[in-house]
């Protein structure tokens, strides 16, 4: 981390199978846009700003390739990262037997980071339900499992886009509060509390 | 500088050197065809022999085509073709599962094998519709409707073109007797037209390709003249006040004696080998002929010298009418033997089909019958037959859409190649190919895009296949240790630059690995990338120089980058301007490139 990154509240990384649809989730929510992008080589950055209760925050959005060849790659990315999306297809079920892969990741990240599960192109069961590959509850089971959050959206009508931006606000405003009143902690009780600090994350993952 | 080039191209056997340190510099010229031949040949795909480029291009097509027979193709016409082709395949992929868990281990192992052919063909679609789509070029039409739409307006252009064409000939006829064949000695410089072999000199062909040049190339001539002479001012002369060194400091990048101190010893090191390129260039093509010739007997002994450009001059004139009108009957016969076996090819086809038909009713007869008792290996490959030579039927006998091409280029690779198999990125690679070979109009070369393309693929992916492979990425030449000497270039030449970036803490990782992996082709539009890779293609320590332009590439914006803070930098760099002149980022990484090369 150097300072100009510091300049940044959160850094925001996505990650999930070529073709999920990473790079248009960061479309929708840096420019409102939908389309069909051409794949992601390494990785690309993009920020966002999110209106917090007292102040407005910057994010700094990664999106990685899902390309298996640049997997080592987005460990690289993971470093410093405080909030992870990971992205699945909903109608695409190796995509989601495949999370485990991602889900390794969150050992390069921040100990506070927070994790979202995405299940994507919730569009596409719309019109027909047979295309759905992986259910709603399988979904939820595995955010479950792994202690993350859960949303299905849909990049193409938007559904959902806001709810999940705003959780990742809102998670992010609560870990800095915990974060504030851990470091007065750490200030006035620092040999207590270097011992029963690792306790409590146990107690809150 | 054209003729040059066409000179250099007419000899047999073409001095590949000269070549390639002709495209380097100036690029190939805007000459309908030309790049085509230049590229085939740079990739090793054409032997430098020009009257062996016939047989060679006839047997990989062959070949091509045959390897199309064994391994299938993937065919589509339209939009929605594609996107039912998709949704079947994926089908297919979804039920693999169940039908997996009721075979017996031997039927498994067959249906994983095809199964995992079902997923390549899926994945390459995938990515191969996404591959450029802000290029009409790549965009496939919505529906057949469309399609027919489409082929009617072509069908009416080609009517009106062959109609031209008679018209040419009529007046080509009427002049022929004045002027002389064709004429290389054109002042002008721009127009020439290259000629594949001597007997396919066409008038007519000739004359309407000189129509069709097009004059104005992407790069100024001019600009590249200036070039090259500061190539040879600068090998020629010695270090402290030469051209070069004024040059440098031009564009605001500081020199440090030391660099100063390598110039005069780079200088030095390229007078011992090359003390007779003391002329400069100028426009006089015979002159750099002469030149050129002098270096290669004496640089090279094994090499064949230049014929003289007067004699091969002299040779074309003193071609009669006589021999003309001998040569038009020859090529008439020819064409009408041709005619002939084609026509007789094409019965044979259909009659191949019919029996493929029959074979196949045969066949599906005998499963009923079989049905009950073994039916699932079996099945699955008389399946995969059937729908190969369906798709095979259709791609044969309809001029496939390049995305369908692009598909194929990469299956076919992915195929025979199995150990890198299919990665993506490499779609990125293929469409230029497709795009420049699919644009050549003489002797039917279009239609035999896919073919070419498939082997100059191969070939390409020979020398960059370590750019798709993870297990090399921390090895001496994989892409990270590349990506570091981007990195140190840029350090070298704009220190300054390179500071500032680094307290801003971009990592070139952030910007210069897609442009190293993908050649660049991820960043700039088509016509520049064009131009690039004629001088990737036509390095002498092929792809190094790539590695220069990376490290130029952030030096061409370097006011805006140090205007910018860390958002503001990281997306310009990832998102190119695409405003920027080429000329400039050239001119600047051939000066660097002939800089450092011999320090690395």
């Amino acid at each position: 981390m150097n300072e100009e990154e510091e300049k940044y509240d959160l850094k925001i990384i996505l990650l999930g199978s070529s073709k999920v649809g990473k790079t248009t989730l960061v479309n929708r929510l840096t420019q409102g846009t939908f389309e069909n992008p051409e794949q992601t080589t390494g990785a690309t950055f993009s920020k966002k700003k999110y209106q917090g209760e007292l102040q407005e925050y910057t994010f700094s959005i990664w999106d990685t390739a899902g390309e298996e060849r640049f997997d080592s790659l987005s460990s690289f990315y993971c470093r410093n990262s405080g909030c992870e999306l990971i992205l699945y297809d909903i109608t695409d079920r190796n995509s989601f037997t495949n999370l485990d892969r991602f889900f390794d990741k969150l050992q390069y990240t921040n100990e506070d980071s927070f994790v979202i599960l995405i299940g994507t192109k919730l569009d596409l069961i719309e019109e027909t339900s047979k295309l759905r590959k992986v259910t709603l509850e399988e979904g939820k089971k595995k955010a479950n499992d792994k202690n993350s959050y859960f949303f299905e959206i849909s990049s193409k009508t938007g559904h959902n886009i806001q709810e999940l931006w705003e959780t990742v606000g809102d998670l992010f405003e609560k870990n800095s509060q915990k974060n504030e009143i851990k470091h007065r902690q750490d200030n006035n009780h620092f040999q207590i509390n270097s011992f029963t600090n690792n306790q409590k994350k146990k107690n809150c993952c | 500088m054209d003729e040059v080039f066409q000179k250099n191209l007419e000899q047999n056997p073409i001095h590949l050197q000269t070549l390639k340190r002709l495209t380097f510099l100036a690029g190939v010229p805007e000459t309908e065809g030309l790049r085509q031949i230049v590229w085939k040949i740079l990739l090793n795909y054409l032997p430098l022999n020009s009257t062996q480029w016939e047989d060679a291009l006839k047997q990989k097509r062959e070949i091509y085509q045959e390897f199309k027979k064994e391994l299938g193709v993937i065919f589509f016409e339209t939009f929605q073709e594609k996107n039912e082709l998709k949704i079947q395949i994926q089908k297919e992929i979804d039920s693999s599962d169940e039908i997996i868990s009721k075979l017996d281990p031997q039927e498994k192992k067959n249906y994983q094998l095809y199964i995992s052919d079902k997923k390549l063909r899926l994945e390459i679609i995938k990515d191969a519709e996404r591959t450029r789509q802000s290029m009409q070029f790549f965009r496939l039409p919505e529906s057949q409707e469309e399609l027919k739409l489409l082929q009617q307006n072509k069908q009416k252009q080609t009517t009106q073109k062959s109609n031209n064409q008679k018209k040419l000939q009529q007046k080509l006829n009427n002049q022929k007797k004045s002027q002389p064949r064709f004429n290389i000695k054109n002042k002008d410089g721009s127009q020439f037209r290259f000629v594949l072999t001597k007997k396919e000199n066409d008038p007519k062909q000739e004359n309407d390709t000189k129509k069709e040049i097009k004059t104005a190339p992407l790069i100024s001539r001019d600009k590249t003249a200036k070039m090259i002479s500061l190539f040879n001012n600068q090998i020629s002369t010695n270090s402290n006040d030469s051209l070069l060194t004024e040059k440098l400091e031009k564009p605001k990048i500081q020199i440090s004696d030391r660099m100063n101190e390598m110039i005069a010893n780079f200088n030095e090191k390229r007078n011992e080998i090359l003390t007779i390129q003391k002329i400069r260039i100028e426009k006089n093509s015979e002159k750099i002929l002469d030149l050129i010739n002098k270096f290669d007997k004496k640089s090279d002994a094994k090499q064949i010298p230049l014929p003289n450009p007067i004699s091969s001059k002299s040779f074309i004139h003193k071609k009669t009418q006589k021999e003309n009108q001998k040569e038009n009957q020859k090529e008439n016969q020819n064409q009408k033997e041709k005619e002939n076996q084609k026509e007789n090819q094409k019965e044979k086809e259909k009659e191949k089909e019919k029996e493929n038909q029959k074979e196949n009713q045969k066949e599906n007869q005998k499963e009923n019958q079989k049905e009950n008792q073994k039916e699932n290996q079996k099945n699955i490959q008389i399946q995969l037959k059937n729908e190969n030579d369906l798709n095979l039927q259709k791609s044969f006998a309809k001029k496939a859409h390049p995305l369908v091409n692009l598909c194929n280029v990469l299956y076919i690779y992915a195929r025979l190649n199995n150990g890198i198999r299919y990665v993506q990125g490499m779609n990125n690679i293929v469409a230029p190919l497709i795009y420049l070979f699919t644009a050549d109009n003489s002797n039917n070369n279009n239609e035999y895009a896919e073919a070419d393309t498939f082997f100059c693929f191969t070939n390409l992916m020979g020398e960059i296949n370590h750019h798709f492979c993870e297990y090399v990425d921390d090895t001496e030449i994989g892409l990270n240790a590349l990506v570091q000497s981007v990195d140190s270039i840029l350090k070298k030449q704009d220190n300054n630059l390179w500071t500032h970036l680094s307290n801003l803490g971009i990592l070139p990782q952030f910007y210069c690995l897609s442009w190293v992996s993908l050649l660049l082709s991820q960043v700039f539009e088509m016509d520049k990338i064009l131009r690039i890779w004629d001088s990737l293609f036509a390095d002498h320590n092929r792809f190094h120089f790539l590695l220069f332009i990376c490290a130029a590439m952030p030096i061409t914006i370097r006011d805006e980058l140090f205007n910018s803070d860390y958002f503001q930098a990281v997306t310009l760099l990832q998102d190119f301007p695409k405003d920027k002149p080429l000329d400039d980022l050239l001119e600047l990484s051939f000066r660097m490139y002939l800089t450092y090369e011999n320090f690395k």
